[in-house]
């Protein structure tokens, strides 16, 4: 890899989060001169707010590098954070101890997914929502239906900087160190390429497919901590506590991060990918604009962006025909 | 054969349509011809209460509050879930009038309450609303259904009038810059009469500026963003419950101090708020209504059905308790949540059954206050 | 016996159907059969019927729905915002709502088909922007005026539903059209290599679901007479569940059904409403159904014991 491809690679990935940043800066020191959009403090919430989509979309690439689309991380999430609040408030464990504990629930919950999965053999997605039913019904039931209470006390470190820059930080090197260099990554990559071949040269599927689970887990368990600390209090019921919403904004992130994978490892595109959406969100509300537009926006631009990364290879063929074509005509001439 | 059985299916699914509608499908709205409804196997009347949501403190209230008065009364009550689909509501009510209920307490009329009252026109079976008022939202078909003899009546709260209050006293505190917070506009009109009334005193006001509306499903992240993007903030008026949402943003961001707030319901955790000077004005208090609708219920249900002089179902105006001091919030509490409802059996008694009268009633639900709750506890 | 063995997948889902509907008869003793009760079944099936059958389509070529929900609620949304802006007339609804629907589905078919992008990642795009939209123009429910009430009338609702249930079973199983649609599910190369449309086929099968989407879109409108800012909102999913619970695969495939949406659909209704008559507390509703979902798909879901997982 030479220099000049390193620099390009860079220059393909960060073109978007800065593009995204440059619009919305000019935009906003035109319409709303007033707000406090790209100051320290502004940019310090975005990131945050990407580092928790960016956990999620991690958690979630797990899986989906071998396919399997499971809609319950977001309750599962959720879900953790319930069984694990009480417990904390009451034996006073404090931050680390809501960290840990919020790691084992996630861990349990996935494996119980994991061995579902292997049990009954129909696809992920579909055991998913069926997990998502009975999840649903029971953050009613535990806890006697409070949901998540963490608000005023000190358990919330996880939720400011610049303890969740670190926690982010291990998070992040872990996930690449073990998708980039061990055997178990490589195992995964194979079964991504092609599943059928991959079994066949000896890859131990189930197994890979529980190990996958465990790394989803501690990576959710930390999402559960960061967003049990950064909210401080969950409610139970499904619709205000967004569990879906919750996947549905790490989704844009995950397929960034799969599409900026070519020019990238797959950790900073996802990273990259959930600070586009958290930026353009924090621009649309700097703008004075409704926050369903935020909807509105990331839609456009995750349409854009697919369309255009996809298509890549068929805008520059045209481009080349058509230089191409430019030249054998001068040369007639 | 899976050609036969394709087609088996088809004609076994005409059949059964047809058949579902030729049993009653297209019952006429007024006349009852629907299957009466069945009191449970020891007579019991049923009642199912409709809420958005059966976790939160608020819900806790109102069905602790209405257990009360049911359990005198030997009524068995169940809730369900309306979400904020109306569709879901109109499901519930069908859902619990073909399982024999008797009266159904909707706290989540929004604008489908002409459909509820002929479902329940079908069936026999009576509708009270509470809280979310319909008589003052012109899109609620109230002309249409004021007259049914199914609908019990409403209990609302004036919206408009507690939420202008608040934002009238945030504007005397001194607040220039403010932000709006809560559901997009749509979900409740509960919800949208607060936000209109504040967004308009606002406006209203000189040297008052709105900086933001952070108005999404997320509301905890509509939160962070009006705090993080607009430091500059000095008021933000919710209409939603405010401690699992603006509090940890705010207190992450150091402005709990400088940043007036209120909050709608009380919840876990909400006094702690008030204390540490993070929520300024807590409302609550809507189990009152609730109980009061309840009356209304049972009173139609045992046909004793109270109304107007004219004949229209009542209509009964309620006040909220707004608490500006943790000392009035705790005062509030103790007297009026699940632990304690505001008010006794022994109270209502005396507007129950067919003596009862409508007037007396009204006057005794519109002199609710804190004060009054504190006269009549002894406090 | 051999019928029944080779025909198992095929029957199972009816069973399940059978064992819900006698096992919520005799617990409520008989009371989910009362007269209006089945009328109530039949209402509550309407809309997510019609909407599942339309999905069908697209999740037999292999694609996958997450903006029904949201198109549908910016049918309902816009069509009934519209009329009231210009001038109310009731069937002017039905056109309306299908063409909102017929260019939302467009976009994202073209697009989705052309630019040759994974139908997830595009209708997870339409959901966000649709959903926006809807949230963004919406200032309150609207309700809408008493005439459109003239459209729910069951004889008319009935005979629109038996229509579209065959007419969709045909395509479906009996054109060419639907035997396309289904290869490309099962083995997109080897549908191309014999000679089929993919392309066309596909937003074929784009157009079948934006019309679909449309009538149920109207008739939902006349039956509750408004308009919500979340109506539609989680009706993926619903459809999601009610193809599975019916035995389709959701990748698609030559076994793909119109009877299999139409199953799932009537089962969870049936379950959701017959635990409430029963008297089972809402909150515990959902663990029941998810329960039933997971030992249904158990069962019918076309399962690979010994070699690859599912994906």
């Amino acid at each position: 890899m030479t220099v000049k491809h390193i620099a390009s690679n860079t220059w393909k990935t960060l073109i978007w989060p800065v593009a995204i940043f440059v619009v919305f800066f000019a935009l906003i020191r035109i319409f709303n001169p007033s707000s406090a959009f790209g100051n320290l403090t502004s940019l310090n919430s975005i990131c945050i707010q990407g580092i928790l989509s960016a956990l999620i979309a991690m958690a979630m690439t797990c899986n989906m590098l071998n396919d399997r689309w499971d809609f319950s991380m977001g309750i599962i999430c959720v879900t953790t954070s319930f069984i694990v609040s009480p417990i904390v408030t009451k034996f006073n464990l404090g931050s680390w101890g809501l960290l840990i504990l919020c790691i084992v629930v996630c861990v349990i919950l996935c494996l119980i997914n994991a061995g579902l999965y292997l049990l009954i053999r129909v696809p992920m997605l579909v055991i998913s929502i069926g997990l998502l039913m009975v999840y649903e019904t029971l953050n009613r039931v535990i806890n006697d239906g409070k949901g998540a209470k963490l608000a005023g006390n000190v358990f919330t470190i996880f939720g400011r900087a610049p303890w969740i820059y670190i926690l982010a930080l291990v998070v992040f090197l872990l996930f690449l160190v073990i998708f980039t260099y061990t055997k178990f990554g490589y195992n995964v990559r194979a079964l991504g390429n092609n599943q059928a071949i991959a079994n066949n040269i000896g890859v131990n599927e189930p197994k890979n497919v529980i190990l996958s689970y465990v790394l989803c887990g501690v990576i959710l368990g930390v999402a559960a901590c960061v967003n049990a600390s950064m909210k401080g209090n969950i409610e139970a019921s499904s619709t205000f506590n967004n569990n879906m919403g919750m996947m549905f904004t790490a989704f844009p992130a995950v397929f960034i991060g799969l599409y900026l994978y070519r020019y990238t490892n797959i950790t900073w595109g996802i990273f990259i990918g959930a600070l586009c959406i958290a930026l353009m969100k924090a621009g649309v509300l700097a703008l004075g604009l409704p926050s369903a537009v935020q909807d509105i926006g990331v839609g456009a631009f995750l349409f854009f962006f697919i369309a255009l990364t996809t298509n890549q290879g068929r805008f520059l063929d045209y481009s080349a025909r058509r230089a191409a074509m430019k030249m054998a005509r001068q040369q007639k001439e | 054969m899976k050609k036969l059985i394709a087609l088996i299916t088809v004609v076994a699914m005409c059949v059964g349509i047809l058949a579902a509608c030729g049993g009653g499908g297209t019952a006429p709205a007024g006349s009852g011809s629907g299957a009466a409804p069945a009191p449970s196997a020891d007579g019991k009347l049923k009642v199912g209460i409709i809420l958005y949501d059966d976790s939160c403190q608020w819900a806790k209230d109102i069905v602790a509050s209405v257990k009360v008065l049911a359990d005198e009364l030997g009524v068995e009550i169940e809730t369900a879930i309306g979400g904020t689909d109306p569709s879901v509501t109109k499901e519930d009510v069908q859902n619990f009038a073909a399982a024999g209920y008797n009266g159904i307490l909707n706290l989540h009329p929004g604008t489908i309450m002409p459909e509820l009252v002929d479902i329940c026109e079908q069936y026999g079976m009576y509708i009270a609303t509470s809280n979310d008022p319909i008589s003052t939202n012109p899109n609620s078909g109230y002309d249409e259904i004021k007259d049914n003899p199914y609908f019990a009546g409403e209990v609302w709260e004036d919206e408009s009038k507690t939420a202008t209050e608040i934002a009238e006293d945030m504007i005397a505190k001194g607040a220039k810059k403010v932000a709006l917070h809560g559901f997009p506009e749509g979900l409740a009109s509960q919800m949208d009469q607060r936000l209109i009334a504040a967004r308009a005193a606002f406006e209203n006001a000189d040297g008052v500026e709105i900086v933001a509306e952070g108005l999404d499903f997320d509301k905890a992240g509509a939160a962070k963003n009006i705090v993080d993007q607009h430091p500059e903030v000095d008021a933000i008026f919710s209409s939603v419950e405010t401690v699992s949402t603006v509090y940890q943003p705010l207190n992450d961001a150091g402005l709990a101090e400088k940043v007036i707030l209120n909050c709608y319901d009380p919840s876990e955790g909400t006094l702690e708020a008030m204390q540490d000077g993070t929520i300024n004005y807590v409302v609550s208090g809507t189990c009152a209504d609730s109980m009061i609708a309840f009356i209304l219920l049972y009173n139609a249900m045992t046909g004793n059905r109270m109304t107007n002089d004219d004949g229209s179902s009542p209509s009964i105006q309620m006040s909220y308790l707004i608490s500006k001091s943790p000392e009035e919030y705790e005062e509030a509490r103790a007297l009026c949540s699940d632990e304690h409802p505001p008010f006794t059996y022994e109270e209502l008694k005396p507007f129950i059954g067919a003596d009862a009268s409508l007037a007396d009633l009204t006057a005794f639900a519109q002199k609710f206050s804190l004060e009054d709750l504190k006269t009549r506890f002894g406090q | 016996m051999q019928f029944i063995k080779r025909n198992m997948r095929n029957i199972l889902p009816f069973v399940g159907i059978v064992v819900v509907i006698v096992a919520l008869a005799i617990i409520s003793g008989g009371r989910i059969f009362i007269k209006g009760n089945l009328n109530n079944i039949l209402d509550q099936s309407y809309t997510i019927v019609i909407l599942s059958i339309a999905c069908s389509f697209l999740y037999a070529h292999g694609g996958f729905d997450l903006a029904v929900g949201g198109i549908f609620g910016l049918s309902m949304m816009s069509s009934g915002m519209l009329l009231l802006k210009v001038g109310f007339s009731a069937w002017l609804v039905l056109p309306l709502c299908i063409i909102v629907s017929f260019v939302c589905y467009m976009l994202m078919g073209v697009v989705t088909v052309k630019l040759s992008l994974p139908a997830f990642i595009t209708s997870l795009c339409m959901q966000f922007i649709t959903r926006g939209i809807v949230t963004t123009v919406s200032n309150g429910n609207i309700s809408l005026p008493k005439e459109i009430k003239a459209a729910d009338n069951w004889i008319i609702k009935i005979i629109v539903l038996v229509v579209i249930i065959v007419v969709s079973y045909l395509l479906m199983s009996k054109t060419p059209f639907g035997k396309r649609n289904r290869a490309i599910g099962e083995n997109a190369v080897a549908a191309r290599q014999s000679g089929i449309e993919i392309d066309k086929t596909r937003l074929l099968a784009y157009l079948i679901c934006a019309i679909l989407v449309g009538i149920a879109a109207f008739f939902t409108m006349a039956s509750t007479r408004m308009v919500a800012t979340l109506d539609g909102a989680g009706y993926e999913m619903d459809v999601i569940i009610a193809i599975v619970l019916g035995g389709m695969s959701l990748n698609g495939g030559m076994n793909s059904s119109v009877r299999a949406p139409i199953i799932g659909a009537v089962i969870v209704v049936l379950l959701t409403n017959g635990l409430v008559i029963i008297g089972v507390p809402s909150k515990w509703s959902d663990f029941v159904i998810g329960i039933v979902f997971l030992v249904v798909i158990l069962f019918t879901y076309k399962r690979n014991m010994k070699g690859l997982l599912a994906r």
